[in-house]
């Protein structure tokens, strides 16, 4: 067979070794049996040996030869071979431009998306041996939780300290949280990202300072000493004027002024893929400076989990076993404080895969793996399209290979020269795709939701990114290479082709390759218009959900009063002189406070019904708290199902009472009215009572489970962060800037943040399905137009080799209904055959997706009937056309045209 | 490459050994030491070709094609590899051949111009 040959052949390089031994085995026994020869003819020993050797010459360069004609014959064949495709290519402009195009738009597409995958996914740690990082999080068993995917849940402050004394499998255990702080000093305060850290952080990730020094070991021992802070390298260079003499320099974070000792690596932004590049790190004994309200309160609390952990495994240790070490000493913490840690044990995560959220992470592979395999589909089917083109032109080529074939070229020669063309066409097409990628990421990259900055991911076509283009350019000339060279290379088929010449229709027996391409096209397209057409629902649905409260003319500022350490009873009455002062601008219907973002989730804390408490056994449910000002309900048109709203009556010292929303009260008194009930919180010995029920909103992200909530007074839960929302009159934009200016005139050092309309905040809330259906339908048009014009090109070229035939059937009174059918036909069982396949895959592929999709089966049937239309009728046209030019077919001509 | 140097000797050896090399092999197959005596016998000593040369030239061969080789024992029983024609061979050597006759005459009627009519 051909194609063996042809890879002992390649082989022939990589197997220099036996070659050289089989060669010199040979050279010896020659040798050998010449001096047999000369004894024979009665010389000495040693002039026979001598006489042998001159007649053989010189032995190194006989091998030395020999060799070099394999490794030269390679060396050769590959550069006529490329001269030769190069010459072809040339030839063909028209074609190879078709082919350069549609490749580079495949390979593009894939590119682009390869790179986010790659910047956020794939790629997003800069430190050192990130693979014996892991992330230590926390899992409880018995508390009730009613969020989607919060499996892992961080770690409390006295819990890390006790795993970083206790644990055997880290070299060492490091801590951190993300805090916002306030940074003044500047013309106007500002809001900077900020992590929290144990002295040991920078150290566990093996990074060095690009200036000055990292944490020392003891430097987050006493609460409320050493005022350091590291910044990052963009923050140096972008608000700092990369200044040479930064190390020493002071900067005032929540009204406390910290020394900078160091600048973190540059590119290193946290262990968070998408966070701002600009960043502060403090060390965690600066606690009661940078953190207020309930976080501060319970920061030593051994129920609250504050803080996350990381950890560098020891070498050679293996995650399970690791992960087993830490479980026993999470069930002696949970012995030792059953109150806190009751129910509760560990887990472990890779640091990188934590990098998009501890428990986000299957989501994102998901998600990226969706998009990759979509473009894939267009990458696919472009490839199929350029199989056919080959396949044609191998056709007209016939000739020339038949010529070579006769001059000797053996059958693996011709099938190389056609892989070689093919890869050229490839690697050409990669190189205009990573033109694309290049403005293509740019484009992707400015619908990211708007609180991802332009510069928080860095979309770099870095060496990942240029390898996987490489590798996909190669496999994709290999893959559409290989069709027609393999054609080429079986001569059954190409006799097959020659005997059945004129008569030669699309159909199984006569032409299996070209009828593979149209279903294989027809699956893959119906696969991509599935995936899009669920996600065009997916966001439909989405797009419907209602909010639970009115989301039009209401904005919101974010403020935190207690970076400016106000007394409670100074926030307090801030909170209420910033509702009045922001309710009567002009233009102003109403204003709140409340501590959550709308559709922002909130302060998690746990909650046990009246009789109930952590000593019963009885876990509790974590639940959203909002600590809100009495106009909330109002302020955002949450309709109070029962009861009564909060009032200015309720105050830090009269009866605690709660307003909970209708899940809240479903999941506490399923079957009971929750209207007076009481409850209270983990640790907390006073009974809140409700006073209301209030309908549903959405807590955390659009297309949750009703989530429940619990509404304080913001008297009787003080909050020291916290969002001002205004409902307007009018559009909201015209009255932003005057209340946030009054807002400001309340609080000159206040940083206020976050400044939005909730329309915006809605709209990014729904980003992730909007873009997917955006994409994946772009992706979808794509591969039909492609498959479309794929099952057009086979069906013309049919068409075209079948004028003799369809003349013949003419003259001899064929119809047109039958000419039609014939041609027509042969293209739609084909293009049926792709869509059963296309179908069968597609609903293995759908059951996938199923967690990506909002209020849609993955099995949705509307999707399925009408990308099984739309395709029937692509299907039907891209068949139409080729038959009415059957139809024209002059029977005269055609039996002339040979 | 290293052969680059020694490119003339190749080219003007190479035809000429192949055809020899497969005009040997007609009579069955034969191993590297038996085709250099072959040669050796059959030119009367006329051709002096290096025994060593023959590898390159058979390596050659094997690579077109022209000829298979697989281990065997000769006739005092070592272990030899033995190359046989195969049909390309055969039918590239009765090209070749006439190529040569071709050749070989013109290059006669050149050295030995048969007197024309003009002369």
């Amino acid at each position: 067979m051909g194609l063996t040959r042809n890879f002992a052949k390649f082989g022939a390089i990589f197997r220099r070794k036996e070659l050289a031994r089989d060669l010199d085995d040979e050279i010896r026994t020659h040798i050998a049996m010449e001096v047999d020869e000369n004894l024979e003819d009665g010389m000495e020993p040693e002039e026979a040996r001598h006489a042998a050797r001159r007649s053989f010459g010189n032995v190194a360069l006989a091998q030395e030869d020999s060799r070099g004609v394999w490794l030269y014959r390679w060396f050769d064949d590959f550069g006529k071979d490329l001269r030769f495709a190069v010459r072809m290519l040339l030839k063909n402009r028209g074609f190879s431009a078709i082919a350069i195009l549609s490749l580079a738009l495949g390979f593009g597409l894939n590119t682009t998306i390869f790179t986010v995958v790659n910047a956020i996914l794939l790629n997003p740690l800069p430190v050192r041996d990130v693979g014996r990082l892991v992330s230590l999080d926390n899992i409880d068993t018995k508390t009730k939780f009613t969020q989607a995917r919060a499996e892992k849940l961080g770690m409390s402050f006295p819990n890390y300290q006790d795993f970083r004394r206790q644990n055997e499998v880290f070299t060492d255990l490091a801590t951190w949280q993300q805090i916002p702080l306030t940074w003044s000093g500047g013309a106007e305060p500002r809001q900077v990202q900020a992590y929290i850290v144990s002295a040991n952080y920078f150290d566990v990730l093996g990074l060095n300072p690009v200036a000055g020094r990292f944490f020392l070991p003891d430097e987050d021992t006493k609460p409320s000493s050493n005022t350091v802070a590291v910044i990052s390298y963009a923050l140096w260079a972008n608000k700092f004027g990369a200044d040479p003499n930064i190390v020493g320099r002071t900067m005032n974070l929540n009204a406390t002024p910290f020394t900078i000792i160091g600048i973190a690596p540059r590119g290193f932004k946290g262990t968070i893929s998408l966070a701002p590049t600009e960043q502060v790190w403090i060390p965690t004994s600066m606690y009661p400076q940078v953190l207020a309200g309930f976080f501060a309160d319970n920061f030593n609390d051994r129920r609250f989990l504050a803080m996350n952990t990381f950890g560098r495994l020891k070498p050679d240790l293996a995650l399970p076993q690791a992960e087993a070490s830490l479980k026993t000493i999470a069930s002696r913490l949970e012995a030792e404080y059953p109150k806190e840690n009751g129910g509760r044990s560990v887990a472990l995560t890779s640091l990188a895969e934590a990098a998009v959220g501890v428990n986000n992470h299957e989501q994102f592979a998901l998600a990226s793996a969706m998009m990759l395999g979509a473009v894939g589909l267009v990458l696919l089917i472009a490839c199929a399209n350029l199989a056919n083109l080959l396949l044609a032109q191998a056709a007209r080529r016939e000739r020339e290979m038949t010529v070579r074939a006769a001059l000797g070229a053996g059958r693996s020669r011709i099938l190389r020269q056609l892989l070689t063309e093919s890869t050229l066409l490839s690697l050409a097409g990669a190189v205009v795709g990573l033109v694309f990628a290049y403005w293509g990421r740019g484009i992707l990259w400015s619908y990211r939701p708007s609180f991802i900055a332009q510069n928080d991911v860095d979309l770099a076509l870095d060496s990942h990114v240029l390898l996987f283009t490489l590798g996909i350019a190669l496999l994709t000339g290999a893959l559409f290479g290989a069709v027609p060279a393999i054609k080429a290379s079986a001569p059954d088929l190409v006799d097959t082709l020659k005997a059945g010449g004129r008569g030669n229709s699309v159909g199984w027996r006569s032409n299996p390759m070209r009828s593979l391409l149209v279903v294989f096209e027809t699956g893959l397209a119906m696969i991509a218009l599935i995936g899009a057409g669920l996600f065009i629902r997916s966001q439909q649905n989405a797009q419907r959900i209602d909010p639970g409260f009115e989301s039009e003319k209401l904005f919101m500022m974010a403020v935190d009063v207690g970076a400016l350490h106000y007394t409670e009873g100074q926030a307090q009455q801030f909170y209420r002189a910033a509702a009045e002062r922001a309710a009567t601008a002009p233009g102003v219907q109403s204003a709140t406070v409340a501590s959550n973002f709308p559709v922002g989730g909130g302060l998690g804390r746990t909650i046990f019904p009246e009789g109930q408490d952590e000593t019963t056994g009885y876990r509790g449910t974590l639940t959203t708290i909002n600590s809100v000002l009495p106009t909330f309900f109002d302020t955002l048109r949450i309709p109070v199902v029962r009861g009564r709203s909060f009032t200015d009556n309720d105050r830090k010292d009269t009866l605690k009472v709660a307003i909970v929303n209708e899940a809240m009260a479903k999941h506490f008194w399923p079957n009971e009215e929750a209207l007076d009930k009481r409850f209270h919180f983990f640790g907390e010995p006073d009974l809140r009572q409700i006073v209301a029920v209030v309908s549903n909103t959405v807590i955390n992200q659009i297309g949750e489970d009703p989530q429940p909530v619990a509404y304080l007074p913001m008297t009787q839960g003080y909050s020291p962060n916290a969002t001002v929302q205004v409902r307007t009159t009018g559009k909201p934009d015209a009255v932003i800037a005057t209340v946030r200016g009054e807002v400001q005139s309340l609080a000159p050092n206040l940083a206020i943040t976050n400044v939005q309309t909730i329309h915006e905040i809605m709209s990014q809330a729904l980003w992730a399905p909007r873009m997917g259906a955006a994409l994946l339908t772009l992706f979808g048009v794509l591969a039909l137009v492609l498959a479309g014009v794929g099952v057009y090109g086979v069906l013309s070229y049919s068409v075209n080799q079948q004028r003799h035939e369809i003349g013949i059937r003419r003259a001899l009174g064929a119809q047109e209904n039958d000419v039609m059918r014939l041609v027509a036909g042969q293209g739609m069982r084909l293009a049926a055959a792709g869509l059963a396949l296309g179908l069968l895959l597609s609903g293995v592929f759908a059951r996938l997706l199923a967690t990506l999709l909002f209020g849609v089966s993955a099995m949705d049937p509307w999707t399925f009937l009408s990308v099984t239309t739309i395709l029937l009728v692509v299907a039907f046209v891209a068949c139409y056309i080729p038959a009415r030019r059957a139809l024209q077919v002059d029977p005269l001509v055609a039996l002339r045209y040979d | 490459m290293t052969r680059k140097p020694k490119a003339p000797r190749l080219e003007i050896m190479q035809g000429t050994l192949d055809l020899i090399i497969l005009r040997t092999l007609r009579w069955g197959p034969a191993h590297g030491h038996g085709i250099a005596k072959f040669i050796q016998q059959t030119s009367g000593d006329t051709l002096k070709i290096e025994h060593g040369s023959l590898y390159p030239a058979l390596q050659r061969l094997l690579l077109e094609g022209w000829i298979a080789a697989e281990w065997g024992t000769s006739s005092n029983n070592r272990r030899a590899r033995f190359y046989r024609l195969t049909p390309a061979g055969r039918k590239q050597l009765s090209t070749e051949h006439s190529k040569w006759d071709r050749f070989s005459e013109a290059i006669a009627s050149i050295l030995n111009p048969t007197p024309s009519e003009d002369a």
